[in-house]
């Protein structure tokens, strides 16, 4: 069930609040968790219902070992959860992948299989894994079986993230309020959730029609001009952004109707001024994960700048082979591998050289924001192409190599200049989410030191008549649009 | 609780408010003609919603007509036969062909309206691009727009609320509303109450773009960029073959529930004609005809195909010089569309109301026995057109290599095709045209690519609503 449907919003949704509440005033919590649960799966199901029965296992599965490993933390136990939990993510995402690939390499003439992916594996199976591996260091410890199968399940998160710990999300179910409707929690859910779903529908959906159709002629072979390739190529980092970033607030709008704070997971990337500072902004639960349970545990930079360039590109790649089974994920996760090295080097070559060179801070936030932005839109490329062929074809557009014109059918003129420039605005010049609500603890994490500009004080969220305006007009305007249903991008992944 | 509370109580608020004036505005202006409101002159007596969304405009009319006899097919018969034509007996009449439509849509729509119970009479005005099978995903009807179900039965009462509600609060239609409030007093396409597209703008246009020649290049580059792409592929075929099992649905439908049915092929010019031939699509072309003449010989019933794309007096009219936009042809706008006159001629030849005598060798019927006498006489007509008409045929051949159309020996009948085209595929475009100099040569590669430019505006509206539709 999608977020920006009818279904989920005017009949899921509502009688899942309902009956939440409604079971929550009773003396133990067990019936609404229970409720809760059974919800989510159903959530889960109306996609495919066979699959559901794959979350299942997956859920008692990860249990069990979780369970074990309460009982006696011995690594081979978590070594068998892992590999569990790896071999069903291999089995579901990557088996195709490498079949095809060793039989191109070593032609064994593999059948490659054609194996629908479940929606959501990559985020529970990773959920899961920090689970065992939290269980293993002490951090987290979970006896009932009902509480384990909701925090994996919770519909807000199931499908797309944030990638949650066990610690940030399970001590808020044992709270007893939790359960009691709160009109303020519901009052700051909406609001998220309103600006969410605008973004998705109509700021993401909107500069879609941008950009699908340069990917998809650059898959058939079409030769793009620069402006055509350029256009596409931002309207694709737009559509991404306030996709995923759509999608997250959401879900974060979501939990926090049902009085749950989740960890923020975008915080406007699109200003970071430096790669490093980028995947603080990006994704950032799953940034957290790849931080925390692989780059670390490889080492991290405490053994010398060659093994950290060396542990950064690993956790990249992987990072990159995460977000799907094609070489094209795998040379964005390289590439950002790479900018990340070049960050580093830089950093310490400016410590050493060019300490004493002054350059006025706004310049260099904003060389480095815009020197940011340009690698990753060029990264974003090899993310949507579909093909390696359709990458170079899109990049050697951007590269001017077949010529400038206006009359190529792939750039759209005026409109898309217009959508563009709104995106660019909105990106770089007006606060997210969190900034908006910093008064109400929007996210788990806060940033005050970015709640600075004077206009975005001014804009602050209150419960008062202006915002409430603002968000029935956002939900209208998205609702009003939802006949163009389309699914998330990280769905996919 | 206090002010939290109050916020949700002013979101509800303002959110039912808001949803109470759009429904007002979208009632009041009514951009698809659908309800009985007030019409006041410069805000909303023009439906212009025609224009944004034809699908949803002729879907609703076909429940508010609820016609008796029904003109199906696409951007041809939409705007070139009028349903006021005498050879429809059964009135009333609605053209519910829609511009771009494939068998699918038409299909749909012909379970509309056979849905209502009045059906008694359908014109299908057909022709190759109908059974593209690579613009089938451009060519669904969104569910929402219609009462019936794709078995053609009534889809419950919660869909005639589902489609009013789209048609008074969706996005698609406030956009529409708004669009049509604002283009009131400007030099915009109508259609007339009985679906006709009226093509006084569309003349326009052809003037506005350099006269009937230059819009024929436009409309066949159009064809050579985006038609017939993947004709080579499995799926091409599965698809086709889904069309025209929809095709012979329809046919036994319409003998099954006691409507007549007449089949025609459109009136394309002959230039048109010979860009199947270039694109290779020949064989297939000829193929298709044996499966409608097929289809309907086998069904029984009242149910006649006509072919009126042969080469004849009419479809053969010689067209204006390059950058004569004042001299009008008779027949064709470009060559691709004809007029509204000769789409009377067609009527009144199916409906044995005359119309030989105007144009001789205008449309025959196509029945089994006489079909492959039929299919060689059309090659051999063609082949002298090419003979006589050797520029029309050199810009057609010129256009096909510019979008990487010209064919391969395997992919067309050798025998049709000038043996400049079969040997020489990458000879540049002024190099096949007899007579050329070097004024000329300049001339028609200025022409190449101004018709690139155009064409690719019209690409690029097409690339813009194929999205859109597809995401609905």
């Amino acid at each position: 069930m999608l977020f920006n449907s009818y279904e989920f919003l005017f009949g899921f949704l509502p009688l899942v609040l309902i009956v939440y509440f409604l079971l929550g005033r009773g003396a133990s919590t067990f019936a609404a968790i229970g409720f809760l649960t059974a919800a989510s799966f159903f959530f889960y199901g109306w996609w495919n219902p066979v699959y559901v029965a794959l979350l299942a296992g997956s859920v008692v599965f990860n249990y069990a070992i979780g369970r074990a490993l309460l009982a006696r933390r011995v690594k081979s136990l978590l070594a068998l959860g892992i590999a569990g939990d790896l071999v069903l993510l291999g089995t579901f995402k990557y088996a195709g992948f490498f079949a095809a690939n060793l039989n191109a390499v070593a032609l064994l003439g593999l059948p490659v299989p054609q194996i629908v992916l479940p929606l959501g594996i990559s985020f529970f199976t990773f959920t899961q894994i920090a689970y065992l591996v939290d269980v293993y260091r002490g951090e987290a410890r979970e006896y009932r079986f009902i509480n384990y199968a909701l925090f994996v399940s919770f519909f807000p998160h199931l499908l797309a993230g944030p990638v949650l710990h066990h610690a940030e999300v399970m001590p808020q179910f044992a709270r007893r309020e939790t359960f009691r409707f709160s009109a303020e929690n519901f009052a700051v859910g909406l609001t998220i959730f309103a600006i969410g779903l605008f973004k998705k529908v109509i700021l993401a959906d909107g500069v879609a029609e941008f950009s699908t159709p340069v990917f998809d002629a650059a898959k058939n072979g079409a030769t793009l001009t620069l402006l055509a390739a350029w256009g596409g190529v931002l309207a694709y980092t737009f559509q991404l952004y306030f996709d995923f970033s759509g999608y997250s607030d959401m879900a974060i709008g979501l939990a926090r109707m049902f009085g749950i704070v989740f960890p923020a997971n975008f915080n406007s990337p699109y200003k970071a001024s430096s790669i490093i500072d980028f995947w603080r902004r990006w994704h950032m639960t799953l940034s957290r994960f790849l931080r925390d349970y692989l780059y670390i545990p490889l080492g991290g930079g405490r053994r010398g700048a060659i093994r950290r360039h060396g542990n950064l590109m690993i956790t990249m790649l992987l990072g990159g082979l995460w977000h799907g089974a094609g070489w094209t994920f795998v040379i964005w996760g390289g590439l950002h591998g790479l900018y990340l090295v070049a960050n580093h080097v830089w950093r310490a070559a400016r410590a050493r050289w060019l300490g004493r060179v002054n350059v006025p801070a706004g310049l260099a936030v904003w060389l480095g924001r815009l020197l940011t932005f340009l690698a990753v839109v060029v990264a974003w490329v090899f993310f949507r192409a579909e093909t390696l062929p359709a990458a170079k074809a899109i990049l050697e557009g951007m590269a001017g190599l077949n010529g400038v014109t206006k009359a190529d059918p792939y750039w759209f003129g005026a409109p898309q200049l217009r959508w563009l420039v709104v995106m660019f605005l909105i990106a770089w010049g007006l606060p997210n989410v969190q900034q908006l609500l910093h008064r109400y603890q929007p996210a788990l994490e806060t940033y005050p030191g970015e709640v600075s500009p004077p206009y975005w004080k001014r804009l602050s969220w209150r419960p008062a008549a202006g915002w409430s305006l603002v968000t029935a007009a956002l939900l209208l305007i998205a609702a009003i649009n939802l006949t163009r249903v389309s699914e998330f991008l990280y769905y996919q992944f | 609780m206090s002010d939290a509370g109050h916020y949700l109580r002013l979101v509800a608020l303002f959110g039912l408010t808001l949803v109470a004036l759009l429904a007002a505005f979208n009632l009041f202006v009514d951009p698809y003609g659908n309800f009985d409101v007030p019409r006041i002159s410069g805000v909303n007596a023009r439906a212009l919603g025609f224009n944004r969304q034809p699908l949803l405009a002729k879907s609703l009319a076909i429940s508010r007509v609820q016609p008796a006899s029904i003109i199906l097919g696409n951007s041809r018969p939409e705007s070139a036969y009028d349903p006021a034509h005498p050879g429809f007996a059964a009135r009333p009449t609605y053209n519910l062909a829609v511009g771009g439509a494939g068998l699918g849509q038409i299909r749909r729509y012909f379970l509309e309206a056979l849905s209502t119970g009045h059906l008694r009479q359908v014109l299908l005005a057909t022709d190759l691009s109908m059974f593209d099978a690579s613009l089938q995903a451009a060519q669904r009807v969104p569910e929402v727009f219609l009462l019936t179900n794709d078995s053609g039965r009534i889809a419950g009462a919660g869909r005639r609320w589902e489609r009013m509600a789209f048609t008074l609060l969706s996005g698609t239609a406030s956009g529409d509303s708004w669009w049509s409030l604002r283009r009131q007093r400007d030099a915009v396409v109508e259609y007339s109450p009985s679906g006709l597209r009226d093509v006084t703008e569309d003349e326009r246009k052809v003037e506005r773009e350099g006269g009937h020649r230059s819009a024929s290049l436009l409309t066949e580059a159009t064809f050579f960029a985006t038609n017939f792409r993947d004709i080579t592929s499995p799926r091409f075929h599965r698809g086709y073959d889904k069309l025209l099992g929809e095709f012979r649905e329809l046919v036994a439908v319409s003998v099954q529930r006691g409507v007549r049915l007449d089949v025609v092929i459109n009136p394309i010019h002959a230039r048109h004609t010979y860009v199947y031939a270039v694109a290779g699509l020949w064989p297939a072309y000829e193929q298709w005809k044996r499966d409608l003449a097929a289809a309907v010989a086998h069904a029984g019933g009242s149910v006649a195909l006509w072919d009126f794309s042969g080469v004849s007096t009419c479809t053969s009219e010689s067209m204006p010089a390059e950058g004569d936009a004042k001299t009008k042809m008779r027949w064709y706008r470009e060559s691709g569309h004809f007029r509204p006159g000769l789409g009377t001629l067609v009527l009144d030849r199916v409906y044995g109301l005359g119309g030989a005598d105007a144009c001789p060798g205008l449309g025959r019927r196509l029945e089994e026995a006489t079909l492959e006498a039929t299919l060689a006489e059309q090659r051999a007509s063609l082949r002298r057109w090419v003979a006589t008409h050797p520029g029309d045929a050199a810009e057609v051949e010129a256009l096909a290599r510019r979008y990487g159309r010209a064919p391969s020996a395997a992919a067309s009948d050798p025998a049709f095709l000038p043996s400049t085209m079969m040997q020489s595929p990458k000879r540049t475009s002024s190099e096949v045209i007899p007579g050329s100099g070097s004024p000329r040569r300049r001339a028609l590669a200025r022409m190449t690519r101004a018709t690139s430019r155009s064409t690719r505006r019209v690409a690029h509206r097409r690339l813009r609503t194929s999205a859109f539709v597809e995401r609905r």
